[in-house]
């Protein structure tokens, strides 16, 4: 399904931005803003389409969770690379923290782990507008590990804390289109913490910030299977 | 090796079964400069690569029958295209799907949807690495490989 919804938009967006190099002919002011506004929705349907789509596949228990050893340094790494240009932007500072107890190598599914940071830190980055945001990878007992994503931004009051996993909620109606996203990040990070035997948390005060953690079963690759897997 | 990162050098052969793929990326290709020829399916570009005598192919990967893994390994049996980079055109966006391209030995990899500016980019880049390669590898140039069989 996911190729019969995308390609259709990939021919709009394609086709809306093949005009906007002016290759074809030139435009006038208007209809270069027009233009833009088309890719504009276009990529937002299209961003919308991948998560419903995500969402769904997750829900229908069709996501195969794998358990490979990866590195949690390039996990973070690798979260930093795809919203570090993002944060700058804001001229938010942007640090990344491994606890110094962390193992090298962990074993977890690192693409689904990359997923769940990168909806954590855009949406943290997109809800601060001025101060930091920090990602944390640490330990928070033998078989279970924390990732932590904090912020200085807007918070949450208590009663929407509740609400915000579900999905297309913001905090009061917030307007979706001054903070951008598809509304559906936390209830795919919340699905995706469930399905790997984890769950998510946050804590927040408005005006303050908001901190939300993640605590995830995933196997250190230094320990014996079964030392690991007791608990 | 007549190829270079400009694209007024370039004869493309583009390979997708979606007409509005292969009408987006020939025009622009053709506003840059480059000549292109358009082919829906593999039998239809292996054909094209006779008649068209391409210097770089564009090859979607997904696509019915044959799809754009098999074509590529068509081609690249063919003693004539060792000196074409074949570019993999793809909706997959794992992390580790650039990994199995590169793998499969294609010469280069961007993932729909794309903006046209950065298809060029993309191009130029992996023909500026394929060239390099290519020097480092053939001590004698391209046209001296005679084709012993196709």
């Amino acid at each position: 399904m996911s190729h019969e919804l995308r390609t259709p938009l990939n021919a709009i967006i394609g086709f809306t931005d093949l005009m906007l190099t002016e290759m074809p002919g030139a435009l006038v002011e208007k209809q270069k803003d027009y233009l833009k506004r088309v890719i504009a929705n276009g990529e937002r349907l299209l961003a919308l389409i991948n998560d419903v789509l995500d969402l769904a596949k997750i829900e229908s228990a069709r996501v195969d969770i794998v358990a490979v050893a990866f590195s949690p340094a390039e996990l973070l790494k690798a979260t930093e690379n795809q919203l570090r240009g993002l944060a700058d932007q804001k001229k938010l500072r942007f640090d990344t923290q491994l606890a110094p107890d962390l193992p090298l190598q962990l074993k977890g599914d690192a693409n689904r782990l990359e997923q769940i940071l990168v909806n954590l830190v855009g949406n943290a980055i997109r809800f601060t507008d001025v101060g930091n945001v920090s990602v944390r990878f640490a330990k928070s007992d033998d078989t279970h590990w924390i990732l932590e994503v904090a912020d200085t931004g807007v918070g949450i009051p208590p009663h929407a804390q509740e609400f915000i996993f579900d999905e297309f909620r913001q905090v009061d109606g917030s307007p979706q289109r001054m903070h951008g996203g598809t509304g559906l990040g936390l209830a795919i990070v919340r699905k995706l913490a469930q399905a790997m035997g984890g769950a998510v948390r946050v804590e927040s005060e408005v005006g303050k910030g908001s901190v939300f953690t993640v605590q995830l079963p995933l196997v250190d690759v230094q320990r014996p299977i079964t030392e690991a897997q007791g608990i | 090796m007549d190829l270079t990162p400009d694209p007024t050098t370039w004869r493309v052969l583009i390979v997708d079964d979606e007409p509005d793929n292969l009408s987006l990326a020939s025009d622009f290709l053709e506003f840059t400069g480059a000549a292109t020829a358009k082919a829906g399916g593999a039998d239809e570009g292996l054909e094209q690569v006779d008649l068209f005598k391409p210097n770089l192919i564009l090859l979607d990967l997904d696509m019915p029958f044959v799809d754009g893994w098999d074509m590529h390994r068509q081609l690249r049996a063919m003693p004539n295209l060792q000196s074409v980079p074949i570019v993999a055109v793809t909706a997959l966006a794992m992390p580790d799907d650039a990994d199995k391209v590169y793998a499969a030995g294609f010469d280069g990899y961007i993932t729909k949807p794309f903006r046209v500016r950065e298809l060029l980019d993309a191009l130029s880049a992996c023909i500026e690495t394929f060239i390099r390669n290519y020097d480092w590898q053939h001590a004698l140039p391209p046209e001296s490989h005679a084709p012993s069989s196709v």
